[in-house]
């Protein structure tokens, strides 16, 4: 326990009160594994002091009544504090935050993310809505437990750029989620090196009754936080018109560097907006244009509103 | 150092003691029956014991009591005039309510908070607050946070650390909505800063993002606040009367759910090298929508049909056929309007 001032240590007695009542007989050792106290002696004697803690009018029956008993302790009364008080505001919020950065990843020393999202519900007692922050449900129920079970995958996948899918055999290590998308990190034995798998690609995805045979790297971090998948762009501009009510998808996705309101003289777009967007990927990226339908155009450079064409153009009408 | 000692010691006792009274006391108490209660914590003449008392205020504060003062001719909140020093805790003392975590769940939140706290103070950040936390939420399953290594030895991958204004920001919309104050901020994006006045309704976490839902008083509308985008948040203290009637599954995210316009009921027919992805996305689909999937195709109601244009665009291959026949047609024009602006 780190050294802190009295109002802590008040604060980290206060909180017993509520544990003592609702385990009578809870040992010394017990309590002091909970509370992280540094001694059990420091503990033992932070406890018998409570019984100077009371409320009006202080008549010997309104203090705190507590006794330890063979390393054992029982509180008989309370004052008011039989069970602790509703989480303050940064308490509620500071839990969320750790929660939803627990969300976004999935490892074999991870906790089963259903469970997490059940407790953010169950701990907030007004409107709130909790989607998990990994895409892809049902394919990542499958993934998940390949890793916790050190078991390798199999499955059909489509780099962006292929025109037929291609059959992967993987070791699993981690799920991890970058704005919104799911990607899976493994050992990939066709190309026989790690790889980062966009999950919303992956098809009849099965679980191979074989041990993983390729642990994770230690530099695991490193290669995640190296990858352009991972990195914030900062290749060639390009050039995107958009309705106004697609701004906040706009700079979740594309980074602009700059926004402004259109100015060209297409009618279409009038009273639309504009974004310079770096770009790393352009395959990607127009893959994230078509995806906005018809509220979004590429106004540069010339040669990714061409390509983008010719891919609508491969698209059949129904 | 024996009388430094001493000196803390007191301090806590009679923090301790004004904590409990104020608990058992939530309608407030005069100074002059603070005074009476504890004469030896509040001994000479009135006004010197009271600004001890102010600076007690403090501490109680910090233990999670705000105390509102009413100074002699002032008028309390629920419009009572007072002839006294009166302090109030500034917001409803709430205990703790049943959660009923089932094993698992209180397994999985314990070795998480375990792990946050070991990485605060290995980095010697401060974790009191997530320990004080993990002791109410656990305060009868103590048992639960006797983790001794939940570590395996596989690398962690360090995830996203949220930036702390988010944080704070959740706080402040946790405490509005809670005592239904008001909220004000400045909502911001790269082309325009718009203050805003806004009665928080609830929160929706999408896709690792925060999001405000709340009936805007300068758009007169329910609309969505991303948390990354506001600034300068703070609750006034203006009350406002919750919408009893509020359900946040009608104001989702999910894009099916955004309502452009009427309901429409649509049947999907889907390529069976799909089947993974389509169960995917109906999966994800509220079910205030009624997805339902069959062998071949599903079915769905949608009040923002181009959200599904969408979806199929950016999915070539997955559906093979739409109905109904004027729902086919538009998808068809939509795809054609699209290549039109590369013509």
């Amino acid at each position: 326990m780190k050294k802190s001032g009295a109002t802590d240590q008040l604060r980290r007695l206060i909180q017993i009160i509520p544990i003592l009542n609702a385990n009578p007989g809870i040992t010394l050792a017990d309590l002091k594994k909970i509370t992280d106290y540094p001694s059990e002696n420091l503990l033992r004697r932070d406890i018998e002091k409570m019984i100077l803690y009371g409320v009006p009018p202080f008549s010997p029956a309104d203090f705190i009544d507590i006794w330890i008993e063979d390393d054992r302790i029982y509180l008989q009364f309370a004052a008011g504090m039989d069970r602790p008080l509703e989480l303050s505001p940064p308490e509620w919020a500071v839990v969320q935050k750790i929660i939803a950065e627990e969300l976004e990843i999935q490892t074999d020393g991870g906790d089963s993310r259903e469970n997490l999202v059940s407790v953010q519900k169950k701990m907030s007692d007004f409107p709130v809505s909790f989607e998990s922050s990994l895409s892809s449900k049902n394919r990542r129920l499958v993934i998940e437990e390949a890793i916790s079970e050190n078991l390798q995958l199999e499955f059909r996948y489509k780099t962006i750029s292929s025109k037929e899918p291609e059959i992967r055999r993987v070791d699993p290590w981690a799920l991890i989620s970058q704005r919104g998308i799911t990607y899976l990190i493994a050992h990939c034995f066709l190309r026989n090196s790690p790889r980062i798998f966009h999950l919303e690609r992956m098809e009849n995805i099965e679980i191979v009754d074989i041990e993983r045979t390729h642990e994770p790297p230690q530099d695991l971090n490193s290669m995640i936080s190296d990858s352009l998948i991972f990195k914030a762009p900062s290749g060639f501009k390009v050039k995107i018109a958009f309705e106004p009510v697609l701004e906040n998808a706009v700079e979740y996705n594309f980074f602009p560097v700059s926004v402004a309101e259109y100015d060209g003289t297409d009618h279409r777009f009038k009273n639309w907006l504009t974004a310079d967007c770096p770009v790393n990927e352009s395959i990607w990226f127009r893959s994230m244009v078509r995806s906005f339908g018809r509220s979004m155009v590429i106004l540069s450079p010339e040669h990714m509103r061409k390509s983008f064409l010719e891919e609508m153009n491969e698209i059949q009408t129904l | 150092m024996e009388p430094e000692f001493t000196e803390k010691v007191e301090k806590r006792e009679r923090i301790a003691c004004l904590y409990l009274t104020f608990l058992n006391h939530p309608g407030g108490l005069s100074f002059r029956h603070i005074k009476k209660s504890l004469p030896l914590a509040y001994q000479g003449d009135s006004e010197a014991a009271r600004r001890k008392f102010e600076r007690d205020k403090e501490d109680l504060k910090k233990l999670g009591i705000d105390l509102i003062h009413y100074p002699p001719g002032s008028v309390t909140s629920k419009g009572r005039e007072v002839h006294d020093h009166i302090y109030v805790p500034s917001s409803d003392i709430r205990y703790l309510p049943e959660l009923n975590f089932s094993a698992e769940e209180a397994r999985s939140l314990a070795s998480v908070l375990y792990r946050a706290v070991r990485r605060l103070r290995e980095s010697n950040q401060d974790a009191s607050l997530l320990e004080s936390a993990a002791a109410k939420l656990f305060f009868n399953i103590p048992e639960a946070l006797f983790i001794d290594e939940i570590f395996k030895n596989t690398p962690q991958i360090q995830a996203r650390n949220r930036s702390d204004d988010e944080t704070s920001s959740l706080a402040v919309i946790h405490e509005a909505i809670r005592n239904r104050k008001l909220l004000s901020f400045e909502y911001e994006s790269s082309s325009r800063i718009g203050k805003r006045s806004v009665e928080a309704r609830g929160l929706i976490a999408h896709r690792g993002r925060w999001c405000l839902v709340a009936f805007c008083r300068t758009a007169g509308g329910i609309r969505h606040f991303y948390l990354d985008n506001i600034k300068n948040i703070a609750a006034v203290n203006e009350r406002f009367e919750p919408d009893k009637n509020f359900k946040i599954s009608l104001y989702l995210l999910h894009p099916l759910a955004i309502r452009n316009h009427e309901k429409i009921k649509v049947k999907i027919f889907y390529s069976e090298n799909y089947e993974d992805a389509v169960s995917d996305y109906i999966s994800e689909i509220p079910p205030a929508l009624e997805p339902e999937k069959k062998e071949n195709y599903f079915t769905c109601n949608v009040t923002n049909i181009e959200a599904l244009y969408s979806w199929i665009l950016k999915n070539p291959g997955i559906a093979e056929d739409i109905e109904p026949e004027d729902i086919k047609k538009k998808y068809n024009d939509f795809i054609n309007e699209i290549r039109d602006y590369y013509h």
